[in-house]
């Protein structure tokens, strides 16, 4: 890549046009030959609506935990839906398209659109040779939409795909021929990936080799390529790294960290999560359960908790509050559960298809009651990872619910990463009875640590009741002044000791020492911060962030020391009360410089780097 | 007004006790319905409120593209139950029976006309009615409702057919064959909804 | 002043159809302006393009305007794009990728491509053009592989040619035709003046001649001429003058000749179609006569004078001055080039 830091390729196509594929075998191949990639795709929000689909992808050298806000390449599969593209490509950005299409769009545009100019429609023409030619109107190409410093390249992916595969469905794949050649983006690696991916299944394996082949050697032979960007194979190995979305991960962690029962319901952002482990859980010796609704999926969870055995469910928003009553109760009733939490638009049904990070104040304050819980909020794929696994050693080992709380973006976005193993003494953290403690054993046992030794049901001499009633040491419902204040004190009690054995110091990035402008960032908006925050430091700026991710309990003294060393604060996060820095505020004095968006997307690291800029002139 | 998932019947409900002269029906879909919310079922048809409430079962979860509902037949692959599902189906005509709602019947969205009958008796029966329509998913199940099927499946009630007799309809609703048509309807003098 | 806001589709991208662009955008600020170009490239100068050769400088160094300019003066530029058909009756073109556009008023000013003799049509794949900024760039690519070059047939882009050659220090053959050095005011004189001239400056001359061969020889090629002539050489170069680029404009019922026969207003026969530049065959009321025009002076003014024309400010044209090409320290005289020196 000689241009610039990094690429955004768009493959724009309605949903038959396979353009998600195209850009699955795309990513795969850049990173392959050594490159960061991330991806986030669009596709139509409702099933019905057979609409628009993107496969947005970003790829660079260096590692990238966010998207941008401009695209670089814009390939087009479908011009109508393309157009729209277009606001998001960069002012010397490629386009690329179908020189040759049939005229798919021209009763659409009549039916919807009502209204249509009489001379931009029209019957198309007839020529001798060559017969009866539909003919686009102006609207409906991109051709006549570019900016004037835009490359636009056309190939004739209709007619190349009907030549080589008899169908017009492999235009998606001569498309990435011509991409191949326009980006010297090494050609055996793409074959390689191609064949795998339709491989075992298709027949047609060779005809879709030449499809891409023809969109290559048309570019090569017919193509002047006049744009500066390029892709070449880099020096590094990426064999060890696997593509994967936070939801991949945080399956794969939940089988990692010996998980043995997951219940869920399904709902987007998060019901990928059950539909790998459904698949793959019970190679592992667990059990998968699709249950009627949340609040019986956190109940089987919670039932396997107190059995003793790793748990989980995963959910989004709405799913999360009717989860709500039984976070009271895994808290009164000490039992261990991880629960995800994929954040969407919200309120209520909200936006089921769009990102945010809203639903911090219910993870934190959500129920009745004083209600201690540990929340984690990892911040790109490979964190869903350490973090879901961390997750399950925490809540067994504080006998509490864990909060895992990612989002959209996170859940859906496919980076490459390299997991690393988990560290063996994660895998069982129980405290059980000692003998001593089976002579008369406590449920409740009050503790310094404020975690009481746990016998498992059906374990001789460890009779014990547990109730969402408040209780004594021996779980016998009791109501006084006393005892309420004594267990409120030790459910707390655990946090804190989690907080001092179990919570690292949180990750400072960039400029050492004092700084104009520190950044505390949280979820997957620290990404775009991670980002940005590199980039400024190369031109030398004075800034520097702290990544949180433990969220609660916080490592206030750490967080404290920061703030001192920085002139400003700011907090950037994707959700309109700034739920984060209020968080903070109830913690520290300092005037959090918020900057918030409901943007229905990721933020930038565009974005972030307008603020941390505008900020530092002021 | 699109409640939340599952919740249709209590909103309903609460709609028709506000302004009793309204006509209110409560559309639900079968994991809406038979999942999530069916704790709310016995409990409308015990309050009996002159609502109508319809089923429309595709036997998929749709809208999140294709995980296996309560109305999903045992062993079918699903996206979520990659190796098949492993517990049986409900029965949602023999549960409101069961229940015992006042108006049952079963439609077929391959049969408008019948289905459109079936709505205008359900809306006119004082009390709760129940309407079971069977209505494919045209994007996500391959297998099991597909119109094809269901025209195949699908029978009509026998010729003189007594609706308001209660045992005929248990067998009915209990019975391998696919009925369509009023199954159950209790005699007007005993209808009295609230 | 416009009343109505028009849609003005302007075919070409060079000087004609840009200056008629910038003539059109000020005397009516709201239409919708478009610019369709065959060429991938932006609007370059094609005086520079010899120089180009000599240095590393990027492509963009070629443009007379940035792109911003469009942007700025909200004129849409279809680059890459090729008119296949006009449609007079409908206000429609049509291009090859099977797009209709509407026009209210068209300009055409597609320019000129390099006239291809007859008998030499066989040789098309071995014959190099250079007429404009992708061709300088695949030249410059391969500067490194070829000492000697040849010029078929003369005219002033193969001068242009030869100043850059003889920079770089490759000798040069000329195999004069018919087609002597068009677009040059020519006659026997001036054709002695001129070829003493190229010799001084060690350029071979084939004069009163013609190339009717040209064979492939291992990499290189034998240019082989009517009196028995062998030229070796590493490149032949097609410069044998220029055509009008009109091709396209078959069975539209636009009226042609040598170009499009435009009048003094320089409006076609067809209605709300006008022309200009080096397409063109103008109607001359100083001579009362048709000339095919050609030159960056000539193309200007007449995309200037046509957008005037079509904001309906009725403007008749006029003969541009003489311009003048300078070889060791003579002058040739050219109606409507701009001239240049190939002397340093
Ligand atoms: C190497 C070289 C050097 C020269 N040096 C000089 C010089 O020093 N001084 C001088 O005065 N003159 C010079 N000229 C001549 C001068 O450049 C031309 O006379 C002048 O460019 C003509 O301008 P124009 O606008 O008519 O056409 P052009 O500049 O040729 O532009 C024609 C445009 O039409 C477009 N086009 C053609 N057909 C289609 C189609 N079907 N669909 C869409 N678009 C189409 C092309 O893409 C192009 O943008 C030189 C020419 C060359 C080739
Ligand atoms: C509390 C909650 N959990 C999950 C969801 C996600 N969700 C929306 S619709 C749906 C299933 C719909 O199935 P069904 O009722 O059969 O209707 P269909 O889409 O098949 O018509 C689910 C799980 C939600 N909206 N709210
Ligand atoms: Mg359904």
């Amino acid at each position: 890549m000689t241009y610039k830091r990094s690429l955004t390729i768009e493959i724009c196509g309605s949903s038959g046009d396979r353009s998600l594929a195209a850009g699955e075998i795309l990513i795969k191949t850049l990173s392959d030959i050594g490159y960061h990639v991330i991806s986030f795709d669009a596709y139509p929000a409702e099933i019905r609506g057979f609409g628009k689909t993107v496969a947005h992808m970003r790829a660079g050298r260096e590692i990238m935990l966010s998207l941008s806000s401009k695209v670089d390449i814009l390939v087009s599969l479908n011009d109508r839906y393309a157009i729209e593209q277009l606001k998001n490509l960069n002012d010397e950005g490629v386009v690329i398209f179908d020189n040759r299409q049939r005229d798919i769009t021209y009763e659409v545009l009549q039916q919807d659109e009502g209204q249509t100019d009489k001379h931009h429609l029209g019957p198309g023409v007839y020529t001798e040779e060559e017969g009866w030619k539909e003919i686009t109107s102006e609207q409906v190409s991109i051709a006549g939409h570019l900016g004037p410093g835009m490359y636009l390249y056309g190939v004739p992916l209709y007619q190349l795909s009907q030549k080589t595969t008899n169908e017009s469905r492999s235009r998606n794949i001569v498309v990435l021929g011509s991409v191949a050649a326009l980006f010297n983006i090494p050609k055996n690696e793409f074959i390689g990936n191609l064949t795998a991916k339709l491989g075992k299944k298709d027949k047609s394996v060779d005809s879709v080799v030449a499809a891409f082949e023809e969109g290559y050697n048309y570019v090569r032979e017919n193509v002047v390529k006049l744009d500066p960007y390029s892709f070449e194979r880099l020096s590094v190995d990426r064999k060890g790294y696997k593509l994967m979305d936070g939801n991949k991960a945080v399956a794969q962690a939940a089988i990692d960290a010996g998980c043995k029962l997951y219940a869920g319901y399904p709902i987007t952002p998060a019901t990928k999560i059950m539909e790998v482990l459904f698949a793959e859980l019970p190679k592992h010796g667990g059990a998968v359960v699709q249950t009627e609704d949340e609040i019986s999926a956190i109940g089987h969870v919670t039932g396997a908790g107190f059995a003793g055995v790793r748990a989980m469910t995963a959910t989004s928003g709405p799913g999360f509050c009717l989860m709500t009553e039984f976070i009271g109760y895994n808290v009164m009733s000490e039992t261990p559960v991880v629960i995800v939490d994929s954040q969407r638009g919200g309120p209520a049904t909200g936006l089921p298809t769009k990102t945010e990070q809203s639903d911090l104040n219910h993870a934190l304050f959500g129920g009745n009651g004083d209600t201690p819980r540990i929340v984690v909020a990892p911040t790109s794929v490979k964190e869903c990872y350490q973090w879901t696994a961390e997750a399950f050693y925490l809540a067994e080992k504080y006998q509490m619910p864990v909060i895992v709380l990612i989002d959209l973006f996170l859940s859906l976005s496919v980076r490459n990463v390299q997991l690393d193993p988990l560290p063996d003494y994660k895998k069982g953290s129980n405290k059980l009875p000692s003998q001593e403690d089976m002579k008369l054993y406590l449920r409740q046992k009050i503790t310094d640590d404020g975690v009481s030794p746990r016998s498992l049901p059906g374990q001789e001499n460890g009779y014990q009741v547990v109730s969402g009633l408040e209780q004594n040491e021996y779980g016998t419902p009791v109501y006084d002044e006393y005892s309420h204040t004594v267990m409120t004190q030790k459910r707390f009690r655990k946090i804190k000791t989690a907080l001092d054995h179990d919570v690292p110091s949180p990750e400072r990035i960039g400029q050492k020492g004092r700084v104009k402008l520190g950044v505390i960032s949280w979820g997957s908006t620290a990404g775009a911060v991670a980002d940005a925050v590199d980039s400024v430091l190369k031109e030398g700026k004075s800034v520097a962030m702290l990544k949180l991710i433990v969220i609660n309990p916080l490592k206030e003294k750490e967080i404290q020391a920061f703030l001192d060393d920085c002139e400003k604060v700011l907090v950037p996060e994707l959700n309109y009360q700034g739920q984060f820095a209020n968080w903070l505020s109830i913690h520290f004095q300092q005037k959090f410089l918020r900057f918030n968006k409901v943007a229905t997307r990721p933020i930038t690291h565009d974005e972030i780097e307008a603020e941390i800029n505008r900020l530092l002139k002021e | 007004m699109h409640t939340l998932h599952g919740r249709a019947l209590p909103v309903a409900s609460g709609a028709k006790l506000a302004r009793p002269e309204l006509t209110v029906l409560a559309l639900v879909g079968d994991g809406d319905g038979l999942g999530i919310g069916a704790g709310h079922l016995p409990h409308t048809i015990r309050r009996n409120p002159d609502i109508t409430c319809v089923l429309f079962d595709n036997a998929i979860y749709g809208l999140t593209k294709g995980q296996t509902s309560p109305m999903t037949p045992q062993h079918q692959i699903t996206r979520s139950h990659p190796m098949g599902n492993p517990d049986p189906k409900m029965n949602p005509v023999l549960l409101a029976l069961s229940y015992g709602a006042g108006y049952v019947a079963r439609g077929f969205a391959g049969a408008p006309d019948e289905m459109q009958r079936l709505f205008e008796e359900g809306i006119r029966h004082k009390g709760f009615s129940f309407i079971h329509i069977m209505s494919p998913c045209v994007t996500f199940d391959k297998v099991n409702y597909l119109y094809d099927n269901l025209r195949s499946w699908v029978r009509l009630l026998p010729a003189g057919y007594d609706s308001t007799n209660l045992d005929r309809a248990f067998e009915i609703a209990r019975g391998v064959e696919l009925f369509t048509g009023l199954i159950y309807s209790k005699p007007s003098l005993e209808q009295g909804a609230r | 002043m416009q009343k109505k806001s028009l849609k003005y589709v302007i075919i070409g991208d060079g000087h004609a159809g840009n200056s008629a662009a910038e003539t059109l955008r000020k005397g009516s600020p709201g239409s919708d302006i478009v610019i369709i170009s065959t060429k991938p490239t932006h609007y370059f100068d094609h005086s520079l393009l010899a120089t180009f050769l000599l240095d590393k400088k990027d492509i963009t160094s070629l443009y007379v305007y940035p792109y911003t300019w469009y942007k700025d003066n909200n004129i849409r530029l279809r680059l890459n794009q090729t008119v296949t058909k006009v449609i007079p009756d409908k206000h429609e073109l049509i291009l090859s990728h099977n797009e209709r556009v509407y026009y209210d008023r068209l300009l055409i000013a597609s320019g000129a491509k390099p006239k291809l003799p007859e008998s030499l049509s066989r040789y098309k794949s071995l014959l190099t053009v250079f007429t404009d900024a992708v061709d300088a760039m695949k030249l410059r690519e391969k500067l490194g592989t070829f000492r000697h070059v040849t010029m078929v047939g003369g005219d002033c882009i193969g001068l242009h040619l030869a100043g850059a050659m003889l920079k770089l220090g490759k000798s040069v053959t000329f195999v004069l035709n018919e087609y002597n050095f068009w677009p040059l005011e020519f006659d026997e004189t001036v054709k002695d003046k001129l070829i003493g001239c190229l010799k001084k400056k060690h350029i071979e001359v084939i004069a009163d001649d013609m190339t009717t061969e040209i064979v492939k020889d291992g990499t290189r090629l034998n240019v082989l001429t009517k009196n028995g002539k062998i030229v070796k050489t590493d490149l032949a170069f097609l410069t044998s003058g220029m055509v009008p680029n009109i091709d396209f404009l078959d069975g539209s019922g636009i009226d042609v000749q040598t170009g499009i026969l435009v009048d003094e207003y320089m409006h076609t026969s067809a209605q709300d179609i006008w022309a200009a530049g080096e397409c063109a065959t103008v109607y001359y009321p100083e001579l009362k006569d048709y000339r095919q025009t050609t030159g960056e002076v000539n193309a200007k003014m007449l995309g200037n004078i046509s957008a005037k024309n079509m904001l309906d400010e009725k403007r008749a044209v006029s003969l541009a001055e003489p311009g003048k090409i300078t070889i060791e320290g003579e002058d040739f005289i050219t109606y409507g080039w701009k001239g240049f020196s190939i002397d340093i």
